[in-house]
């Protein structure tokens, strides 16, 4: 079986390994810049298990025990830290909302704890919490290092025989008789049994060349980092009132973004001063001991937002034969990807549809199965 | 303490003479310098610990921009001495002693570590991890209140000019005359580095610094309006932001609106790569000159010069009527140039223990001990490409210029609208930065319908390519020329970088002064993981992403991969220029209004 994989992200590399992995021959990855060009580098890498839809949650949950693992899989070590998540409420909705799916998180076994304002200034000083009511530590939460989850994933698939090609933009998938038969590329065709798209938000618009409409449209999320700092924030803290969010490297870099409204669409890969700024007072807010934090840089890269924002993956019967997606992961493709990767090889190689991916497959738009995700952060 | 000032310094404005507090000693300087020029002058060069390795650091170079270190200055430690100036009392306090666990747990925060995983525990590992990250010698965020509102100033334009050196003054000049708007923007002394050349540059018929200086005089008497110690952070899309930044924290945002920018914002002069590179006492050419002409202080008594290049002898020039001692040291095995020239050098191995005592060279055969105090990195230069790029000219490698954004004859760029000039397209003359700025003026007035006057432009064209034959750089200029024209990226192979004094991947050679990366981790992420494109480099190994934004080690690292790989460098390629130039604190960005103009 021939195999090409479209995009080096997360997404294709982690399928590419799991597909060499369990004996596949023949897989390319075809990129159109350079390894994990697109989202995966520009990622906040952390990884979470909280979500608003037992679905997500329960993917996220084994997602994590690979991701955590990846160390020993790939040989390079991508610096895992469980520091947490720290949600910060400010109305009574929010903390009912939490309360409620804290059930169904404890039924999981990943409760979290709910902090009051001064549980809050005593664990993390730094924060401001007059206004807040109550916070939700989520401690099974972290992060590690995207560059090396990345080119850990290529160099284990490239050691089992998976061949990476850069700057091979593939401009359409082909088709014939109903069955893919390959990939066009400015420079030839690459002939295959089975395509697999993971290009992130550039995916649309290969689906659409044939004529495969899914709801989803790419987003495009800006970022800032500061200089470096002495490490003290653990959690990735998520202010709710404005929708901002910050952590800090181990390298010592604090990072964040903050929701500004923008048109959907591939939008150059820039940035905003408009962004900059209301990350900047949302910084300068709720956490004092920032203001002379210096922001050294800022850089951009797209959301691949589905419906439902949860991510989609697998395949459609109705598509042509050979055609397999991974995409529309709505923000948190990066924590999925290890696990989407592992069950999609299987899918492939043995049409075996996995208890965890069935509800994400492409078919649930048509079918109304969304699966209606709202804890989307930035 | 030995002092090395040798006459009164010329700035413009000398300012008062004030002591400030260095470890509980008192040091006089004066309010017209800063901070890295006054500990320098005294003799301390050694400012505080590297990042991950602890070892001793000063300034590289003098330019607010190469944030190579930073000082702890009344208890605040994220400061940089070269963008402080002085004022009566400041208190400096240096880090001299390096932690006793760090001399156990050194190669724990070897960042080859990240790259394996050496500790599979995963019980141990987040210890470790956590250890590691402690470990490293961040700076807490300087805390600090600004009045909640900063006024955020909007300059408007017809024609923004960035860097106010003789191309940047002469291209705003040229615009002036046709009645544009200009405004300029420079971050350190309007003049730029001729007004440190006391002598007369190639091809003029007066010394260089009573040129800027009348230049200078022109342009203000023209009306141009000039933002001074500012910087051009970013072209955002939806403005372009600078800032200039107060002493000790705070500053004040401009945000720019211009219908054509001219980026004159010169060279970089590229680190050279060898054994110790990082002691402090090592700096750039455009820093010695700068504090010999402008502040009085000479670099060193016994001073080693990298590269027999026309920047270097020039320098060497300067440094001999102080009574300085100096040898110019090169690689190539002949050349011109006349006095003391250590030729064939192949490696250089830099001696000390917290600041350069000594230097030991090996050249075929034989191997040669110098007592110096100071060395100056003149091997190469490379035109500052962070606007342009930003802004969104096009990059290419010409071996002969370096990267550079690709441009015409008009000095125009691939973005319209925006034009090059002087050192930032790649020209080494001040000759040739006048006219290139005289050109890139009248273009902008010319796109922006001021003038029609073509027939001026062709002149000026026609004077621009003879002096270009004259000075030997058409070939490759040309070359680049006609780059605009087929926008097809060249294939440049190169020979050993020019700033490589350094015969293996050497682990205490290093690229990258903000982060410790050194040689062997670049080495290390193409050989062993094969990486050949910058980008991916940059990823593994974290080079050009820590403070100084990749000024000093992007190019650098370019060429090493280059080299080691055979590749052209147009296919290793240089990285994504991203704003901010500098940054700026958080306190000044949440009290700025955007007043999109």
């Amino acid at each position: 079986m021939r195999i090409a994989i479209v995009g080096s992200g997360i997404m294709g590399l982690s399928s590419a390994y799991n597909l060499a992995k369990l004996g596949a021959k023949n897989i390319v990855i075809l990129e159109k810049e350079y390894l994990s060009y697109g989202s995966t580098v520009r990622s906040a890498s952390r990884f979470r298990v909280h979500f608003w839809t037992e679905e997500n949650s329960r993917f996220a949950l084994e997602a994590k025990k690979i991701m955590v693992s990846l160390s020993s899989i790939t040989g390079w070590n991508v610096l895992v830290t469980t520091g947490g998540y720290l949600w910060l409420l400010f109305s009574e909705e929010q903390i009912k909302a939490f309360r409620e799916k804290n059930k169904m998180w404890e039924r999981l076994g990943i409760a979290g704890k709910f902090l009051s304002p001064s549980e809050i200034k005593e664990r993390y000083p730094y924060i401001h919490t007059d206004d807040v009511l109550e916070g939700f530590f989520g401690p099974q939460n972290g992060s590690c290092f995207h560059n090396y989850v990345a080119f850990g994933y290529y160099k284990a698939a490239a050691r089992l025989g998976a061949k990476l090609f850069e700057r091979s933009p593939v401009e359409r998938v082909l088709v014939e008789n109903n069955k893919v038969v390959g990939v066009e590329l400015p420079q030839g065709k690459v002939e295959a049994d089975v395509v697999l798209l993971t290009a992130g938000a550039w995916t649309d618009d290969l689906l659409k060349g044939l004529g495969i409409m899914l709801p989803t449209e790419p987003e495009r999320k800006e970022m800032a980092l500061t200089e470096s700092y002495k490490y003290f924030i653990e959690p990735l803290i998520i202010d709710l009132g404005t929708s901002a969010y910050i952590g800090q490297a181990l390298k010592g870099e604090i990072l964040g973004s903050i929701e500004v409204p923008v048109k959907s669409g591939l939008l150059p890969l820039e940035n905003t001063l408009d962004f900059l700024v209301k990350w900047a007072r949302a910084v300068y807010k709720r956490f004092p001991a920032l203001r002379g934090a210096r922001v050294m840089r800022c850089w951009s890269g797209y959301y691949s937002m589905s419906a439902d924002s949860s991510h989609i993956m697998g395949r459609d019967p109705e598509w042509p034969e050979g055609l397999y997606v991974a995409y529309g992961d709505s923000g948190h493709g990066f924590m999925m990807g290890p696990l989407i990767g592992k069950l999609l090889a299987k899918n492939i190689l043995y049409g075996e549809i996995d208890e965890l991916m069935r509800p994400f497959l492409p078919t649930r738009f048509k079918e109304g199965k969304l699966i209606p995700e709202k804890l989307v952060i930035g | 303490m030995s002092t090395l000032r040798v006459k009164e310094p010329t700035a413009d404005n000398r300012g008062e003479t004030v002591s400030i507090d260095v470890n509980g000693t008192t040091v006089k300087g004066l309010t017209s310098e800063s901070i890295s020029v006054t500990l320098y002058a005294n003799g301390i060069k050694f400012f505080d610990r590297s990042k991950k390795l602890y070892r001793p650091r000063g300034f590289f170079s003098l330019h607010p921009q190469a944030r190579t270190v930073m000082i702890n200055v009344n208890g605040m430690l994220a400061t940089n001495p070269s963008e402080i100036y002085l004022t009566e009392g400041l208190k400096v306090h240096i880090q001299q002693k390096r932690p006793l666990s760090m001399h156990f747990f050194e190669s724990m925060i070897d960042t080859s570590l990240l790259h394996k995983p050496i500790v599979k525990n995963r019980l141990i590992w987040p210890l470790a991890l956590r250890f590691i990250a402690n470990s490293i010698n961040n700076p807490e965020p300087a805390e600090y209140e600004t009045p909640h509102s900063i006024p955020t100033i909007v300059e408007k334009a017809d024609l923004v000019v960035v860097g106010g050196g003789v191309a940047g003054l002469s291209a705003a000049i040229e615009a002036r005359k046709y009645g544009l708007e200009t405004l300029l923007i420079d971050d350190v002394e309007l003049g730029g580095e001729m007004l440190c050349d006391e002598l007369e540059p190639p091809g003029m018929s007066e010394p260089g610094c009573v040129f800027a200086r009348n230049l200078r005089k022109k342009a203000l008497e023209l009306g141009v309006r000039v933002l001074s110690k500012t910087t051009l952070v970013g072209f955002f899309e939806d403005a372009v932001l600078a800032f200039s930044p107060h002493p000790l924290g705070s500053g004040t945002p401009y945000i720019i609106s211009a219908k054509a920018y001219v980026v004159a914002t010169g060279a970089v002069d590229l680190p050279c790569i060898f054994a110790n590179n990082d002691l402090p006492g090592i700096i750039d050419a455009s820093s010695a000159l700068r504090m010999l002409s402008i502040h009085g202080v000479v670099p060193g008594k016994n001073v080693a010069v990298l590269g027999a290049t026309e920047r270097g002898l020039r320098l060497v020039e300067h440094l001999k009527k102080y009574a300085v001692n100096t040898i110019v040291l090169d690689k190539s095995k002949n050349g011109a140039g006349k006095g003391d020239i250590v030729r064939g050098v192949k490696e250089i191995i830099a001696i000390g223990k917290d600041k350069v005592e000594a230097l030991k060279i090996k050249r075929d055969g034989e191997e040669l001990k110098l007592n110096v105090d100071c060395i100056i990195c003149a091997a190469s230069t490379n035109p500052d490409i962070k606007i342009s790029a930003q802004a969104g000219a096009k990059i290419t490698y010409i071996k002969e210029l370096g990267f550079v954004p690709i441009h015409d004859l008009f000095m125009r760029t691939l973005k319209s609208n925006l034009f090059v000039a002087g050192g930032a397209s790649g020209s080494p003359y001040g000759i040739l930065h006048v006219i290139e700025g005289r050109i890139a003026g009248l273009s902008a007035a010319i796109s922006l319908n001021k003038t029609d006057a073509e027939a001026e432009r062709d002149a000026l064209v026609k004077e621009y390519r003879s002096l270009l034959q004259k000075f030997g750089i058409s070939d490759p200029k040309e070359k680049m020329f006609r780059y605009f024209e087929t926008k097809v990226v060249p294939d440049e192979k190169i020979t050993e970088p020019p700033t490589l004094f350094c015969s293996g991947p050497r682990r205490n050679a290093f690229v990258c002064f903000c982060e410790d990366i050194r040689l062997w981790d670049l080495y290390r992420s193409v050989s062993v993981y094969g990486f050949t494109c910058l980008e991916k480099v940059k990823r593994s190994t974290g080079i050009g992403t820590a403070r100084c934004q990749g000024r000093l080690c992007l190019v650098n690292s370019a060429l090493y991969i280059a080299y080691i790989t055979g590749l052209s460098p147009n296919v290793v390629g240089i990285a994504r220029q991203r704003p901010l130039a500098i940054s700026i604190p958080i306190n000044v960005l949440a009290a700025m209004g955007v007043n999109k103009a």
